[in-house]
């Protein structure tokens, strides 16, 4: 089963992606990646065990971030990339380094015995308990330095979307 | 003292700040001092937190016999401590220099200096200060995200002006894609070796075979991120642009905060997470990449009229130049990096610190405004303010490395480093360079002191700063002359 | 049958079982059924909650017309009988006739629309709600067996009460509901039209805001729990109280479970309210239906649309209502459980029977909150768009923060104090284990 599922999710992903790649209009690429996403999500769950992980990509990537991606799109009405005519020089090369990066990929996964996943080595998994346990008690520190991050990052669309009345000289 | 405080305390100075700021208990200008305060009181801390050699978290471990103990994420080593007074004083030169700044009138599309100018540079600080003790990658992209996601608020803080836009845009577009070869180098180097700590990593790995494929591909990739923090070629193309584009006192903490902070975690990676077996994979890359900073860096620089852009080139062949102090690891069943390796590139950046801080305080009281940073406006500064030209000297001619001065020991440590591993191809472009360095650095020079000045109005210069300024000409020419302060800092 | 047609569709149900029992990896009484029940008994009971779903949706629709005609002293529907007759029945046919009328109406594509996202959007604005209902559990987990076989697949139904019995149900939850706004913004976008526009960009910035509130707002049930999988959040319930009316527990006069029951309701109270009012925001309900306010634009983001289409969106919505009201009931009301234990052994004692009765007593409860929302819909006005801004950033997310950390101190300071709430040995051992476990 797992190989079948693995197999649909892949193939789902790789026709979104090139869809992301591929579609002129701005709202359908964004669309399209929601899709791939949502396939990633699906193979965290259902192929290694990792519901929680796909619970959250789902929630975040698909729900959150690329809602905002839309939002955005649709705000300030892209339609450049539409009437943008296709450099041949540019497909070229970028399918030329889509390759190159795709025989380095396969070179080093066949070279090398990867980790084993927690789900293929039978151990039953809750991976909702095990995530907070370690962000908890090993990880706090990372976890406590992103904290800082996320509130850095909130000062600064503050600070740049806000427009502030000139102050006179005080 | 305990560790980690440091860095508490700039988080917390930094938030306390804000709320005060926010509701309006304090005005901008003694943020800034508060600020100041926050990190003298941080460098004392530091100096009196005794050194201890074991990476630790900041959790107690009831299996810590069970062979989770010695894999920390935090470590406070002698290495540690070292750059992070770096940092601590880099952050408060900026935060003095923003002050300054301050000060200048302001031009009609210039943005006036608000709090949060002084603020975020104390986040800055927290994560260099962490980034000096990482001890694991998850700690160490963290950090790093967190220095680099501030900067990118700092340099588009003039967003009103053209070129600060652009160079906002070009950072964070650059940034981004760094930081994703970064995270996917990370990920394959953890993918394969099983965790993410540097003691985990190098357990597994340092072994006289040479590095499984997908950890050397990983580990090229890591050098990509940490090559784009650095500025070195080919991911140096975002500098000449950022540098010019962003407010005078974040140029300065980019060219030396940034930098520094991109070479700490070079140097831990290469050293404590990579043996002397991982040198087969990272030392043509990191050599081909100094040969070209080296070469570029310099001969750029030499066409510039901008003089923040100027800086930014020849900040390009000083990493050229740090690089080639890096390069001193292979030496089988040695450490990843020698121990002379490490000194030269403190010893270097040290050097470079006091250099370049002067002459961005110097550019940020006669540069005020982006019109006046073409090299032409220093022209004569001499006779408009004796001490603005000396320090400006000092500080150029110690870039150049011209013996009286600090920037003199920083070059020699990095030659005599690039001889002793046997670079001899880099050592000559590296010569070549240095020569090519003095031509653009002694033409500012020639400016100041033999040509007519623009405009003949003095500059006034605040007493404060008059102190400042002279201190640190005084510690560009004695660190010079008596090397053995620099065998004491990284002691 | 064909023997072929039979070993294909054998071959498939197995397909799907697999991945049922995947994912219920603490199976621990399925594992003994055979995987081709489990499948059969779960797509049945998929059906089943699909069919109890729409229907519910019809209904409440009519029960909508019905309170608001009460509420402003009308008669509402009340022609509408039996089909073909001429019996009124209260209007309990209405809601045939509105199904009828919407699928035999024209599908309307108006020229200037961007067709295949037009035609798109209604479709992934109904999906998640109904995709939601297969984590709700709705009866007792115990397997019970039917009184008489079924042909090919044993009479052995494990985990009768839930479809997906997932450890992540809630966040599950909200990450399918979280791409309900999908819908509303193509709708929007694809109307090419001003107005439908406006309605969805409004309603995306307010989804969005909202989901924020109202996920932090259930971690303080989690927290009190220790889980998040709902089945065990009712079990919870059915022991200690329910979470925001505490009295409500098997042995209500015991004060070493009440009175900590009743400190934490303090947290979860306020918590249930956060999230109550964040629901109606979700589901774009009065007072927060800005999206599709009438007077001001129209009709919002389904202005373009009619016919069945325009009975999708509608559709989504009261399924989105129906869903929302049934988490509210299973977080905070205690689920299918009533605080008497004959009830909740009914799956032992009555089989099937006892399963359906507890499923009943669930839609009793479910339909109560419907109420709620629509009685709140007619008597409340609308928000102002800074005032709905204001009210989910600066109000509801600080408290709900703050909720947590009061919380946590003072689970903290109950299991100091030995209120027998929480095993906090195990769980700080089970957290031990899984570190070494991780770090090998």
């Amino acid at each position: 089963m797992e190989p079948i599922l693995f197999w649909i999710f892949s193939l789902g992903m790789i026709v979104a992606g090139v869809s992301v790649i591929l579609n002129r209009n701005p709202v359908a690429a964004a669309l399209s990646l929601a899709v791939t996403i949502v396939f990633l999500a699906l193979m965290f769950g259902f192929c290694l065990g990792a519901w929680f992980l796909m619970v959250i990509q789902v929630a975040v990537y698909a729900g959150a971030v690329m809602v905002l991606f839309l939002f955005i799109i649709m705000l300030l009405d892209v339609k450049e990339e539409e009437t943008r005519t296709r450099s041949w020089s540019y497909a070229v090369m970028g399918s030329a380094l889509a390759l190159f990066m795709m025989c380095m990929v396969v070179l080093v996964l066949r070279a090398t015995e990867p980790v084993k996943a927690a789900a293929d080595a039978g151990v039953p998994v809750d991976d909702a308990q095990q995530i907070g346990t370690l962000l908890f008690t090993k990880y706090l520190l990372p976890f406590e330095i992103t904290s800082v991050l996320l509130l850095v990052a909130a000062i600064g669309v503050v600070l740049l979307s806000l427009t502030h009345k000139r102050e006179s000289s005080s | 003292m305990p560790y980690l405080a440091p860095e508490i305390i700039l988080t917390a100075l930094a938030i306390v700040l804000l709320l005060l700021e926010a509701y309006g208990a304090i005005s901008a200008r003694s943020v800034g001092i508060w600020s100041l305060v926050g990190i003298a009181v941080a460098i004392v801390v530091t100096l009196f937190t005794e050194v201890g050699a074991e990476p630790m978290y900041f959790w107690t471990d009831p299996n810590a016999a069970e062979g989770t103990a010695g894999k920390g994420l935090y470590m406070w080593d002698a290495t540690a401590r070292f750059y992070k007074l770096f940092f601590l004083g880099t952050t408060g030169l900026v935060i003095w220099m923003s002050m300054e700044s301050a000060a200048q009138p302001v031009g009609p599309k210039t943005q006036p200096i608000r709090a949060e100018f002084y603020i975020l540079p104390l986040f800055v600080a927290a994560g260099m200060c962490l980034l000096a003790s990482a001890a694991d990658f998850m700690v160490l992209f963290v950090s790093l995200e967190l220095v680099t996601i501030t900067f990118y608020i700092l340099v588009a803080y003039q967003r009103e002006s053209a070129t600060a836009l652009e160079a906002g845009v070009k950072y964070l577009i650059l940034g981004g894609l760094a930081t994703a070869f970064l995270v996917m180098g990370i990920a394959y180097v953890a993918g394969f070796a099983g965790t993410t700590s540097f003691a985990g990593i190098i357990a597994k790995y340092n072994t006289p075979d040479h590095l499984p494929v997908a950890v050397a591909l990983g580990l090229l990739m890591i050098l990509v991120g940490f090559g784009f923090k650095i500025a070195s070629v080919p991911f140096h193309l975002w500098a000449p642009d950022v540098y010019q584009g962003a407010p005078t006192p974040i140029t300065a903490f980019l060219s030396v905060g940034s930098k520094a902070a991109g070479f700490i975690v070079l140097v831990r990676v290469l050293n404590e997470a990579f043996g002397p077996t991982a040198y087969a994979t990272w030392g043509p890359a990191l050599t081909a990449i100094a040969g070209c900073s080296l070469v570029l860096g310099n001969f750029a620089a030499m066409h510039q009229r901008n003089i923040k852009r100027m800086l930014a080139y020849s900040g390009v062949g000083h990493s050229g130049f740090i690089l080639m102090a890096v390069l001193s690891g292979g030496v089988p069943d040695g450490p990843g990096i020698a121990q002379a390796g490490m000194t030269a590139v403190a010893v270097y950046l040290a050097t470079y610190f006091l250099a370049s801080l002067t002459a961005f305080l110097v550019i940020t009281i006669v540069s005020p405004t982006p019109e006046e940073e073409s090299i032409r406006s220093y022209n004569g500064l001499w006779q408009r303010s004796p001490l603005l030209a000396a320090a400006l000297a000092a500080s150029l001619i110690s870039l150049a490395g011209i013996p009286p001065f600090a920037g003199f020991v920083g070059k020699l440590g990095a030659f005599v480093v690039a001889l002793q591993f046997h670079h001899y191809g880099l050592f000559f472009i590296a010569a070549i360079s240095a020569v090519a360095g003095l031509y653009y650095y002694l033409g500012v020079v020639k400016a100041m002191f033999w040509s007519e000045p623009l405009e003949v109005t003095p500059i006034q210069v605040s007493v404060p700063t008059q102190v400042l300024l002279t201190i640190l000409i005084f510690l560009l020419i004695a660190t010079g002359l008596c090397m053995e302060v620099f065998a004491w800092l990284v002691r | 049958m064909d023997p072929t047609l039979v070993h294909a569709l054998q071959h498939t149900l197995h397909l799907v079982a697999q991945t049922a029992v995947e994912v219920t990896p603490a199976a621990d009484t399925a594992a003994q059924v055979p995987l081709l029940d489990v499948a059969f008994y779960a797509m049945v009971k998929i059906l089943i909650g699909l069919g109890v779903i729409l229907g519910t949706v019809s209904y409440t629709v009519l029960a909508e017309r019905k309170v608001c005609a009460f509420m402003q002293d009308r008669v509402g529907p009340n022609r509408t009988g039996i089909p073909l007759t001429n019996i009124p029945m209260w209007g309990l046919g209405q809601p045939i006739a509105d199904a009828l009328k919407g699928l035999l109406k024209e599908q309307f594509t108006p020229n200037h629309t961007n067709r295949f996202f037009y035609i798109l959007a209604p479709m992934l604005a109904v999906s998640p709600a109904l995709i939601t209902v297969c984590v709700i559990p709705f009866a007792s987990l115990t397997t019970v067996t039917l009184p008489f076989e079924i042909p090919f697949f044993g009479n052995v139904i494990p985990k009768p009460g839930v479809i997906a019995d997932i450890n992540v149900g809630p966040v599950f939850i909200f990450a399918i509901s979280s791409l309900t706004v999908y819908g509303i913004v193509l709708a929007g976008w694809a109307s090419n039209s001003k107005f439908p526009f406006l309605g969805g960009i409004r309603s995306s910035a307010q989804m969005i805001s909202y989901e924020v509130a109202m996920g932090l707002s259930v971690i303080p049930v989690f927290m009190v729990t220790g889980t998040m999988n709902l089945s065990k959040i009712v079990d919870y319930q059915y022991q200690h109280g329910w979470l925001a009316l505490p009295f409500i527990s098997p042995n209500p006069l015991d004060f070493a479970t009440l009175l900590p029951a009743l400190m934490l309701a303090l947290v979860l109270i306020p918590a249930f309210f956060i999230f109550l009012v964040s629901s109606f925001a979700e589901t774009n309900r009065m007072p927060f239906d800005l999206p599709e306010s009438e007077q001001e634009l129209v009709g919002g983001y389904n202005t373009e649309y009619g016919g069945m289409r325009f009975a999708l969106f509608f559709l989504g919505e009261y399924a989105a209502l129906i869903m929302s009201s049934a988490l509210l009931v299973t977080l905070f009301f205690g689920g299918w459980t009533l605080p008497f234990e004959a009830y909740n052994n009914l799956a032992q004692s009555w089989g099937i029977f006892g399963i359906i009765l507890q499923t009943l007593v669930f839609i009793t409860k479910v339909t109560g909150f419907i109420l709620l929302f629509i009685w709140v819909r007619w008597s409340t006005p609308r928000f102002r768009y800074d005032a709905l801004m204001d009210l989910g950033w600066k109000v509801f997310l600080p408290t709900s923060l703050a909720l947590i950390v009061v919380c946590g101190t003072m689970l903290a300071g109950i299991q100091h104090f030995g209120g027998g709430l929480k095993a906090g040995a195990s769980a700080k051992e089970k957290a031990t284990a899984i570190v070494a476990d991780v770090s090998r």
